[in-house]
């Protein structure tokens, strides 16, 4: 029975985002000065590693947008009929956490109930207790005596998956490396580990292998457990925040491709114009910088969700309202934070049109248009991405604090800052239920960091005012005196 | 008796992207008490790190690599850093290049010059204000005691280095290291700083370090003289040796590459290729790739110090007693080409009472309360096929004439024929017309080339904007043409513009503007801040194509060599005016305006002789409050009293000669 691809506003346009990434890889491919920069990047350890995170959870996040509705029961002679509920390819594939829901708290790696309730026993007799979980720990007959036990036998077996993981990895990546420059995979393995490649693989496997010490027995154990725990009405938080990390990548990448037209465009135009245009372009941005963010932010994000009530016709399923309203918010976003982008490139701009290579091209008639594209652009690039690169992080921050603040995504869809923002009550329980805050606490940060880690690394390599201090290495495989072709 | 100061077998090396650079490798030197010894060298040279290997101020990534450098014979290598920061400012003293980016200009004059005081001589307070104000009047900064409090930017460029000097005084050196003091400033500027240098050398005794690659400032200033190639000292002398007979080939091609009067019409000597790569290990002479007297030797064996005449030494095989060097090889007689014809040429391009005024903008509404006129009527004739060169300081509104005549920047009255057709900026046919025959090369060979653009791309630009050839194959078979005519490689066009040097840079430039087949080219300094040997095939290049497609050029210059070597008329330009012009052997020989004798008694010549100290005090005056009567007369020495009240009238002398100056009513 086929399914029914359902394709989000986000899908879509986080998919366009990935295709122009790809886009993008190409054309650096064939720029020297970029590719000269992003070679820096790759042979920076910290980059290497925090970008190998960053693919983490890009693969989680794209593997999440990937929706689908299922198909029910059909009925012979009438058309196939789906599920209202929209599912992703990543729900299949961590099928399991998702179904299985308790009545409502439960700490994590445990077999019971957060909360008395009243039990009936076999007897007839009532008594206040901690019941079973459904779920988690179910398959124990008696928890307290075979938890540890079965907790161990899981831990080591997933630890013995990472191990067989990253060993695959390591050997895919010395093999696709060692055919790239004609070297044995045995001499690529060394080399890595002598961190002589120009590419900091050393970094990508140190980390993989963390990455995978941690999820290898976490996949193990959410089998049978829920390692983080469940929240108020029963839901796994390790499915959650795993669902949060696509909400964060889609506000952090979608909201530039709002700001990135509008900051650009006005920046060179005021920067390059002069006169009256920058008089007005000016006037906007300082208008709009002097109202508070959040303010701004709130009565937008209102207005929004008036319209979309109103019009309930619109979306077929409540993941399409839930999605209308992410993207509206990364609109939102993207229309109020232009102005740091675009006051940098107009200044930027200022000094590029005095340089003699736009005077020349002036004085060949060349239109004001082509050397803005032309002249000014290219030497603004390094700007841009540099600055996407480092908002990326704040804009995950700002999902967080608005949906805390109750502006934010709608509360049926899953993020670190609806996640955060229910944690708000549980912390004042007593006792406190403190994991759901926990694990989003711990997955945005590592998100934020990694990202942060790379934007830096990418600024030093394409920042021309960062100064560079030549350090001369080994280079692989030249080092080895095997290189192809002569220097 | 131990030399002041003694450096041997100095070495220091950078890490670099290819392997280790060795900047400096080997050099000796000994400077005595109150004298001047002068490095010598085109930039890439290593002449900068050597000083800073002496003052161990070695860039991130470079290291001393051996050798000992003695101050009065206490060694400075093994110096703690300790040790090494009382003794820089103090006992050695350094002047840089830059005097505009020297001074830290968020603190006062006072303050900067307080630090060295108190740092070196512990001196504090009124005794500190009172050594500085001593300090700033032995530069010759007037009334000093209120200068104290000025912040760098209320000084102009040849202040500041003054400023600077006097910091260098402060700790009362033994050594002063002075880095290409005066690179930056004005002729008549720098006649002050060398006259100023020279004054304080003498009264205090110091020993002084001059690095330089200006052959004039080495013949005023320098007793002993170390020219210096890829990072090795090739010949030292004294100053009267060496300019009687430089012995190194290598001086010898720069003396050659000299652009002279003499040589007019003549194909200046160059240096083909360009300085090696450092990074490498030489196994014969460095210079051997370049040398016109290189024979197998030179390859194949490291040449020794060789001591022909007395007080002179020699790095060359050449002098090697022991070898009886071969013929030196006939140089290819370079062809006499005649100079453009001299009956008198049409003119190409009339410039009339030219203004450019830049209004000053005030208050909440922006008014414009003053106008700075960096052009205030300004009229030029250049004649077709020769070059009309304007010559003048900086801040004479010279470069700003060249971007007027083209439209890049607005003019506020005057006219502009081309060929008998006016030029305006209304009609946009007549603006694409104009601007496929005036084309411009600029100053910077950095800035002037897009980074980001293929040297193809680039070129095609200008004809591809003015419709000059639409047919995308013809446009690459241009490019090729004209890459190969500017002697570049036509391959070139696929490459980008940080593959090449700046002499590689400024040709592209000009092929840029050849691209469109100009009449005219505007030639904004094109070669001042290239390296002489470099500016030498510049200057021949543009020389060959002015006879090859009969172009004209307005040379725009502070360079009196360049402009007595190639340009057929002079226009010398005062605070936005023409103070006078006339044909360029006439001027330059019989110069009539006080201020055009004081530009050329002011450029040092190689012959070492000073014709008399620069008659102009003070520098020039704001063109935005240009003095009353004749802008000139607070500098001039023969202003009368007519010359404070009005402005006077051009006074045409015959010949084709105009002046301005009351004198000559």
């Amino acid at each position: 029975m086929p399914i029914l691809p359902v394709i989000l506003w986000t899908d879509l346009l986080l998919f366009a985002l990935i295709a122009a990434a790809i886009g993008a890889g190409l054309y650096v491919r064939r720029q020297p000065h970029l590719r000269a920069g992003w070679r820096q990047v790759m042979g920076n350890g910290p980059a290497m590693a925090s970008a190998t995170v960053l693919a983490v959870f890009v693969v989680i996040g794209v593997l999440d947008s990937l929706h689908f509705r299922a198909p029910l029961e059909a009925v012979k002679g009438k058309a196939p009929r789906y599920a209202v509920e929209v599912q992703s390819i990543f729900d299949v594939l961590v099928g399991g956490l998702r179904q299985r829901t308790e009545k409502t708290y439960s700490a994590p790696l445990d077999a019971y109930l957060f909360a008395k309730e009243s039990v009936e026993r076999p007897d007839g007799t009532q008594s206040r207790e901690f019941p079973r979980l459904k779920h988690g720990g179910a398959h124990l007959a008696d928890p307290a005596r075979e938890a540890d036990a079965d907790i161990t036998r899981r831990v080591l077996s997933g630890l013995a998956l990472a191990t067989v993981l990253w060993l695959s990895l390591g050997a895919i990546i010395a093999a696709a490396q060692g055919h790239a420059h004609g070297v044995a995979a045995g001499e690529t393995w060394r080399a890595i580990w002598r961190g002589e490649t120009p590419v900091a693989w050393r970094a990508v496997m140190v980390t993989g292998a963390l990455l995978l010490v941690i999820a290898g027995p976490v996949a193990m154990l959410s089998g049978g457990w829920h390692v983080l725990g469940t929240d108020k009405v029963g839901q796994d938080v390790l499915y959650l925040t795993l669902k949060s990390i696509r909400t964060a990548l889609v506000i952090g990448t979608l909201t530039t491709l709002v700001t990135l037209p509008i900051a650009v465009s006005l920046g060179l135009l005021a920067g390059y114009l002069g006169g009256w245009v920058d008089d007005v372009i000016q006037y906007v941005y300082t208008t709009l910088n002097s109202i508070p963010g959040v303010l701004l932010i709130a009565a937008s994000v209102l207005m929004m969700q008036v319209v979309i009530d109103t019009h309930p016709d619109w979306f077929a399923t409540s993941a399409e309202r839930a999605d209308a309203r992410l993207l509206a918010l990364c609109l939102i976003l993207g229309m109020t934070s232009w102005t740091g982008l675009c006051r940098l490139l107009r200044g930027e701009t200022l000094k590029l049109r005095e340089l003699d290579y736009v005077q020349a091209a002036r004085a060949f008639g060349v239109s004001k248009l082509r050397i803005m594209a032309r002249h000014i652009l290219p030497n603004l690039m390094h700007i841009v991405l540099i600055s996407v690169v480092m908002d990326f992080s704040g804009l995950v921050l700002a999902e967080a604090v608005l949906s805390y603040v109750g502006v934010g995504v709608d509360p049926s869809t899953i993020s670190f800052g609806t996640m955060i923002n229910t944690a708000r009550m549980e912390l004042s329980r007593e006792p406190m239920v403190w994991w759901s805050l926990l694990a989003a606490f711990v997955f945005m940060f590592l998100l934020v960091l990694a990202a942060n880690l790379f934007a830096d690394a990418v600024r030093d390599a394409f920042d021309p005012r960062m100064r560079r201090i030549v350090r001369p290495r080994t280079v692989w495989p030249a080092a080895r005196g095997v290189a192809r072709g002569a220097a | 008796m131990t030399s002041l100061f003694e450096a041997t077998e100095l070495s220091a090396q950078i890490a670099g992207a290819h392997g280790t650079v060795r900047a400096v490798d080997r050099v000796s030197l000994a400077i005595e008490r109150g004298e001047t010894f002068a490095l010598l060298g085109e930039s890439g040279c290593g002449k900068s790190m050597t000083a800073l290997a002496i003052m161990r101020l070695l860039p991130d990534g470079g290291s001393l690599a051996g050798g000992s450098v003695r101050l009065e014979g206490e060694e400075l290598t093994s110096m703690t850093e300790a040790q090494l920061r009382d003794l820089r400012g103090g006992r050695v003293a350094m002047i840089f290049q830059e005097p505009a980016t020297s001074l830290n200009p968020v603190l006062t004059v006072g303050r900067q010059l307080g630090e060295s005081l108190a740092q070196h001589r512990g001196l504090r307070g009124e005794a500190a204000r009172t050594t500085a104000v001593a300090l700033l009047a032995a530069v010759g900064i007037p009334d000093a005691a209120r200068r104290l409090d000025d912040y760098p930017f209320q000084l102009s460029g040849g202040m500041k280095q003054r400023v600077m000097i006097a910091m260098a005084l402060a700790g009362e050196p033994e050594l002063l290291i002075a880095d290409e003091p005066t690179t930056a400033l004005d002729v008549t500027i720098q006649a002050q700083v060398l006259d100023l240098l020279a004054d304080v050398q003498r009264a205090r005794g110091m020993g002084m370090l001059l690095i330089t690659h200006d052959l004039g400032v080495v013949a005023r200033m320098a007793n002993r003289v170390g020219v210096m190639y890829a990072g090795h000292i090739v010949e030292t002398g004294s100053r009267a040796a060496f300019f009687a007979a430089p012995l190194h080939p290598y001086s010898r091609k720069l003396f050659a590459a000299l652009p002279k009067a003499a040589l007019r019409g003549q194909r200046l000597e160059t240096i083909p290729g360009s300085v090696p790569r450092l990074d490498q290990d030489f196994r014969g002479c460095r210079f051997a790739d370049r040398c016109p007297r290189a024979w197998d030797r030179c390859h194949g064996e490291v040449p020794t110090w060789h001591v022909p005449a007395q007080g002179q030494a020699v790095r060359c095989h050449l002098y090697d007693p022991a070898q009886a060097a071969p013929a030196p090889a006939v140089l290819a007689a370079v062809p006499e080409q005649k100079p453009g014809n001299a009956d008198a040429p049409a003119d190409l391009l009339v410039v009339d009472d030219l203004r450019v005024h830049f209004p000053v903008r005030r208050g909440l509404l922006q008014r414009a309360v003053a106008h700075v006129r960096a052009v205030d009527g300004v009229s030029l004739r250049v004649h077709a096929g020769r070059t009309l060169a304007l010559v003048g300081e900086s801040g004479c509104g010279k470069t700003t004439v060249g971007k007027a005549i083209l439209h890049l920047i607005a003019s506020t009255g005057g006219t502009v024929m081309l060929a008998g057709e006016p030029v305006s900026a209304n009609e946009p046919s007549r603006l694409a017309a104009m601007r496929r025959a005036i084309q411009m090369v600029f100053q910077d060979p950095f800035g002037s080339l897009n980074p980001r653009m293929r040297i193809g791309e680039i070129i095609e630009e200008g004809m591809l904007a003015l419709n000059v050839e639409a047919d995308g194959a013809k446009r690459a078979w241009i490019v090729e043409q004209l890459l190969q005519r500017v002697g570049l490689d036509g391959s070139m066009a696929a490459r980008y513009p940080h593959e090449f040097s700046g002499g590689q840079r400024q040709r592209i430039a000009i092929a840029r503007a050849l691209a469109v087949n100009p009449k005219l080219i505007i030639c904004d300094e094109p070669t001042s801040a290239l390296d002489v040997s470099v500016q030498a095939q510049i200057l021949n290049l543009l020389r060959g194509l002015q006879h090859e497609f009969g172009l004209s050029y307005l040379f725009i210059t502070h360079n009196i060599a360049v402009v007595d070597y190639l340009a057929h008329d002079v226009a010398v330009m005062y605070l936005g005016r023409i103070v006078e012009q006339g044909p360029a052997d006439d001027v330059l020989r019989d110069p009539r305006h006080p201020y055009t004798r004081t530009l050329l008694a002011a450029v040092p010549g190689i012959d070492g002789e000073f014709h008399g100290a620069a008659a102009a005090g003070n520098e020039m005056p704001s063109p935005l409050a240009p003095p009353p009567g004749c802008h000139f007369h607070p500098r001039c020495s023969q202003a009368s009293d007519e010359c404070r009240r009005s402005y006077p009238e051009a006074l045409a002398l015959g010949a084709g000669r105009v002046v301005r100056c009351h004198l000559y009513r």
